[in-house]
């Protein structure tokens, strides 16, 4: 399971050298974390999160042969971080020119069609491994189904 | 996008090695024809379409980047 995100997140990615996946494995589940370059966070998740959600369903696919309920996860590369913890250390100095919160801002994103994400939910870490079903049924019963 | 259909559907299907993927190529527009074994198709086209659906997407981010357009049929 993690090498089909990491591999579809690659072909996907405009920074391939940036995608990663953790995978924390329970008993009958698994939580997949795939980071990428925060400017690849639009066009990964895609408009109203529909890539995020195809690459769940072919997860689910996956995951049902194995029995096995899966969880993926988004999240911005450890870089991002580090770049904006730079910006915070120099903000003692009177220089404005950086703001450091741009990183999923929709300016960054350059896909015409892709028009970022608004709705990507962003629980912690803790929420997603003690609920991992709640998933299953707010998003999947959701925006798709018309 | 061939490759990416192609391994993503083996990934998917019971038996990889009746995957086959033919790429038709227009000026603006790429139709790839995705080939499983009979008793794959259920589950690569999915309860209402959904994985065929899926994959669509996702090949639709690949062809934005090269400005094209793909059609992806399963045969």
């Amino acid at each position: 399971m993690k090498e089909l995100i990491e591999n579809i997140a690659r072909s996907l990615a405009d920074d391939p050298s940036q995608v990663r996946v953790d995978e924390i494995e329970g008993t009958n589940s698994v939580v997949l974390e795939l980071h990428v370059a925060p400017e690849d966070m639009g066009r990964i998740i895609g408009r109203k999160g529909r890539v995020a959600n195809a690459m769940r369903t072919l997860l689910r696919v996956l995951a049902a042969k194995q029995g096995k309920r899966v969880t993926l996860e988004i999240v911005e590369s450890p870089v991002a971080e580090a770049a904006a913890e730079e910006v915070v250390a120099e903000e003692a100095a009177p220089v404005e020119e950086e703001a450091p919160v741009e990183e999923a801002a929709p300016t960054e994103v350059e896909v015409a069609e892709e028009v970022p994400i608004v709705e990507e939910e962003v629980p912690s870490e803790e929420e997603l491994i003690e609920a991992p079903f709640e998933e299953e049924v707010g998003e999947t019963t959701g925006e798709e189904a018309d | 996008m061939k490759e990416l259909i192609e391994y993503v559907a083996k990934s998917l299907v019971d038996d990889p090695s009746q995957v086959r993927v033919d790429e038709i190529e227009g000026t603006n527009s790429v139709v790839l024809e995705l080939h499983v074994a009979p008793e794959d198709m259920g589950r690569i086209i999915g309860r209402k379409g959904r994985v065929a659906n899926a994959m669509r997407t996702l090949l639709r981010v690949v062809a934005a980047k090269e400005a094209k357009r793909v059609t992806l049929e399963i045969v």
